[in-house]
């Protein structure tokens, strides 16, 4: 009997060391670099909705935060910046073809190599949900459009004048939040993205994300409802304050951060101080299925791609035997086209 | 007699004012209604549901809570292969054994009327002679190149002897047509029934497993799965961009031949591909002579080197070949385990590939480094080894690899076109497959959305594209069944992109938001300063009608 017993455990044992290396095999296959959360490109909205000299801060917002993820890795072809004025080309700037987001002048935002995709009057609230969605007409050029996939992670920021659930665009109309939550959910439905990372800077800011229920959507805001967000400082030269508080103290961080560095969200919450800030920042991550100790800020911020190295060469017909081959092959290969 | 006259024509007055309000609220209705053409949602439903059997109703299917069994008139999905085997003549055994065989091995491996799948796989087997000719061996060309018009989907498998007594109890040649070459010790049917059984699950119907799951699961795919990381999803067009980097135009100046080499290498089968060769000068990087491999991710510096084309919006694959400057020569990647890589090269999932080529010494010494067309060949081999893979066709190398003991494959490749028969075929199935299950799942999106947002409008091309779409769907299903692949294929990209165009329409944007406040707004002041005169007006009259009714009654009684 305990002989029996003990052929038996020999066995389980042998097969349990055939399985595991079976899936050894699996794994030692694909080498590489690999990101947590499945996602393979990066795509990032910036969009500024106000209008008028005195906004300048909200373009400076917006344009600090471009330069950042341009600086992170993120290409123009992948983002989209909307910004609603022109304030460095306005008669009223005092250092034209320049935005500041700092009374010490020492970073021009605006300098060479932006890329503006919606300017002034193309910045509505129509545009923008065509945007998201994908419904834009068929004229549109490839700048313009969210060209996102079900492995994208997308980060949303959103700046200007706000309320209760609404965000103005251009003094003219205003964005409902159960807009915004109709949008993404309908983003959700045909798989546009992989995971949506949602900032917002205007008064009452955290109202605007309430109405979000689609799955791995996570989301801040820069003041509760009831509360007013604040500007950071006044340039006395240019005569209108230039950065907004909550962007100013997220930038702080980001400005420590380059593209290998493995600083999750978790930490850029925990800088977030509400007296500095002279607002209570929000944030909602019910909608989102990872822990933020374990999400990288590059992967939204950045554009840290998956790499697999490769091992094999495909053998091609070697260059001198070409040209005997290219004559019987011209004949049979026409009339079969492949449909990828 | 006067008063009773002007009760009349009040009561006129007033009536012929309420008349008209009740004759304008339904045109007001009907005309503030949002335009919603009917789609048919039912038939959507029912694509939605791929388990349809005419067995038992209401059977739920476990982790797909959308997938409910119904007795529905729905077309089963079924991919059915066919096999033809050559075996040579004469026979030793009576041709009906064989054929009671091959039937018993065709019902085993069919996956047919299975109630856990929603995919049937028919599989046919057929025995033919074959003369073989003597010296077969030495003129094995002449086989593979048999039958090479066969339609998708059939493969001619040829059984021959052994040459000498091998370790192997198969030795298999895959060829780059549809004839392979089985050898095997001694042919009787027992023998040709371990063959098939072992041979044809693992070769030929290695796809069937993931065909399968994604057909049953709908369009969600493991998050973690590595092949659909790494495979582009399905677009009419591709646009492949080569790209010469080098890293210092001043120490070094290089060129390339490089329209000669896309001619030659990649050929006519790629043909929605649409090439366009880019040259770069300036690039910036870390400076490393080793790269391991998380140092890779942050080597394409996509903010600086401009690669995104502005021609069109289909999906761009992008091919660097990268030269590194004289300061940084020789560079190489290392792997997981510090060793060298021979090819020197990575691939990005869904995005490309780079390959990093060091100038010789001499080219360093002229400061010149001119890739000529043969220069280019070992490059391009790596680049459609890289390009292979994005497209989802599994590696050759490793297939062979994980072959059990008594199997000895040899996986044949094809050297002019860079694909073979049987991997074009597979890539046909799965884009097949993939285009039905994202064409459903986008129209049951469609449908989500036309019942969750009742102020959408809905236009009638719209109604139309989704009807389209639906019969697509259906005749790709019909047509798969009799094992016809190509228009499978065509009408599968007919369904998808329909239903794409439908959901995309420019006009399908919801109306804004209002809320209830916002109505009250807008209607009171246009209709309350109207209605409070007629309401006061009617009430006064239905009171005087009461009155005088009273009096009459009152009158009659005394």
């Amino acid at each position: 009997m305990a002989r029996v017993w003990s052929l038996l455990f020999i066995w389980i044992a042998i097969l349990s060391c055939y399985s595991s290396t079976a899936n050894a095999d699996q794994q030692s296959e694909v080498e590489g670099f690999f990101s947590q959360g499945g996602h393979t490109n990066n795509w990032a909205v910036l969009v500024c909705t106000s209008r008028f000299w005195f906004n300048y801060r909200h373009v400076a917002n917006t344009l600090s935060m471009y330069r950042t993820v341009k600086r992170l890795g993120i290409p123009d072809s992948n983002i989209i910046l909307m910004l609603a004025d022109d304030v460095s080309c306005n008669a009223r700037n005092k250092y034209p073809a320049t935005v500041y987001n700092n009374a010490a002048r020492f970073l021009d935002l605006y300098g060479d190599n932006v890329e503006v995709d919606y300017r002034g009057y193309e910045v509505t609230v129509e545009n923008f949900i065509r945007m998201l969605t994908g419904r834009v007409s068929p004229d549109t050029p490839r700048s313009k459009r969210l060209l996102s996939d079900d492995r994208s992670n997308i980060l949303v920021y959103m700046t200007g004048h706000g309320g209760d659930e609404f965000l103005k665009f251009q003094d003219a109309e205003e964005i409902s939040a159960y807009d915004l939550a109709d949008a993404f959910k309908q983003m959700s439905e045909k798989k546009r993205y992989n995971e949506i990372f949602f900032m917002i800077d205007t008064c009452q800011a955290n109202t605007m994300y309430s109405k979000f229920d689609s799955p791995n959507i996570l989301a801040t805001g820069s003041s509760e409802l009831g509360e007013s967000s604040f500007s950071h400082h006044t340039d006395y030269e240019i005569g209108v304050a230039v950065i907004d508080s909550y962007t100013y103290y997220n930038l702080e961080f980001l400005e420590n951060i380059d593209m290998t560095s493995n600083k999750t969200l978790q930490d850029l919450f925990g800088t977030y101080d509400p007296v500095q800030i002279s607002s209570h920042p929000g944030i909602r991550s019910d909608l989102f299925h990872r822990p933020l100790d374990k999400v990288k800020v590059t992967d939204f911020f950045g554009n840290v791609q998956n790499v697999e190295l490769t091992r094999y060469r495909y053998p091609l017909v070697e260059h001198d035997s070409w040209t005997e081959e290219v004559k019987t092959t011209t004949t049979t290969t026409t009339t079969t086209t492949i449909y990828f | 007699m006067s008063s009773n006259g002007l009760d009349a024509s009040t009561r006129i007055v007033v009536a012929a004012f309420w008349f008209v309000v009740l004759l304008g609220v339904p045109f007001w209705w009907k005309t503030t209604e949002v335009y919603r053409a009917s789609l048919p949602l039912a038939e959507i439903d029912t694509w939605q549901t791929w388990q349809a059997s005419n067995k038992k109703l209401n059977k739920l299917v476990e982790n797909s809570s959308n997938f409910i069994c119904i007795s529905a008139e729905i077309c089963k999905l079924s991919l059915p292969t066919t096999f033809t085997i050559h075996l040579p003549s004469p026979w030793s055994y009576s041709p009906s054994e064989l054929e009671n065989q091959l039937h018993v091995i065709q019902r085993d491996l069919s996956t047919v009327e299975d109630e856990s799948s929603c995919v049937n796989f028919p599989l046919i087997l057929n025995g033919v002679p074959w003369e073989m000719p003597t010296s077969w061996r030495d003129n094995l060309e002449a086989i593979f190149s048999e039958n090479k018009d066969a339609p998708t989907g059939t493969y001619h498998i040829y059984i021959g002897p052994s040459q000498l007594e091998t370790p192997y109890e198969y030795s298999i040649i895959i060829g780059v047509h549809r004839s392979h070459i089985l050898q095997m010790n001694d042919i009787t049917p027992e023998t040709i029934d371990g063959a098939l059984r072992t041979l044809l699950p693992l070769i030929f119907l290695k796809d069937q497993d993931s065909l399968s799951q994604m057909a049953c699961k709908g369009a969600e795919s493991d998050k973690y799965d590595m092949n659909s990381i790494r495979t582009l999803k399905y677009s009419p067009r591709y646009q492949v961009t080569f790209s010469l980097m080098n890293n210092d135009p001043r120490g070094i100046s290089v060129d390339w031949n490089i329209r000669d080499s896309m001619k030659s290498k990649l050929m006519q089968h790629y043909a929605s591909l649409s090439m366009k060769p880019q040259f770069k000068n300036r690039a910036d990087k870390p400076s490393y002579y080793y790269f391991n491999p998380e140092h890779l991710p942050h080597f394409v510096n996509s903010a600086e080197w401009n690669l995104a084309s502005t021609i069109s919006s289909y999906p761009t694959i992008n091919l660097i070949l990268y030269v590194p400057s004289p300061e940084e020569t020789p560079l190489r990647i290392h792997d997981s385990k510090e060793q060298p890589l021979l090819t020197n090269a990575f691939l990005i999932p869904r995005w490309g590939g780079v390959v990093i080529k060091n100038p010789s010494k001499k080219a360093l010494a002229e400061k010149q480094l001119n890739f000529t067309k043969k220069d280019l060949q070992p490059i391009m081999k790596i680049f459609v080894a890289q390009l292979r893979s994005l497209m989802g066709i599994p590696n050759i190398n490793s297939m062979a690899d994980k072959m059990p003991s008594t199997v000895n494959a040899t996986f044949m490749s094809s050297p002019i076109t860079g694909i073979t028969t049987l991997e074009k075929d597979q890539l046909i199935r799965h884009r097949t497959v993939e285009n039905m299950v994202n064409a459903i799942a986008t129209l049951h999106s469609l449908q989500q959305l036309v019942t969750e947002i009742p102020k959408m409008v809905v236009l009638d091309h719209i109604a139309l594209q989704v009807q389209q779409s639906l019969n697509a769907l259906q005749l790709a299903c019909d047509v798969l069944s009799q094992g016809k692949y190509t228009p499978a294929l065509q009408y599968s990209i007919e369904a998808i992109e329909l239903s794409e165009k439908a959901f995309f329409d420019p006009t399908m944007v919801s109306m804004l938001y209002f809320p209830d406040e916002h109505k009250y707004a807008i209607y009171m002041p246009l209709f309350v300063p109207i209605s409070v005169p007629l309401v006061m007006a009617l009430l006064k009259e239905v009171k005087n009608i009461s009155k005088q009714r009273k009096e009459k009654r009152n009158l009659k009684v005394e």
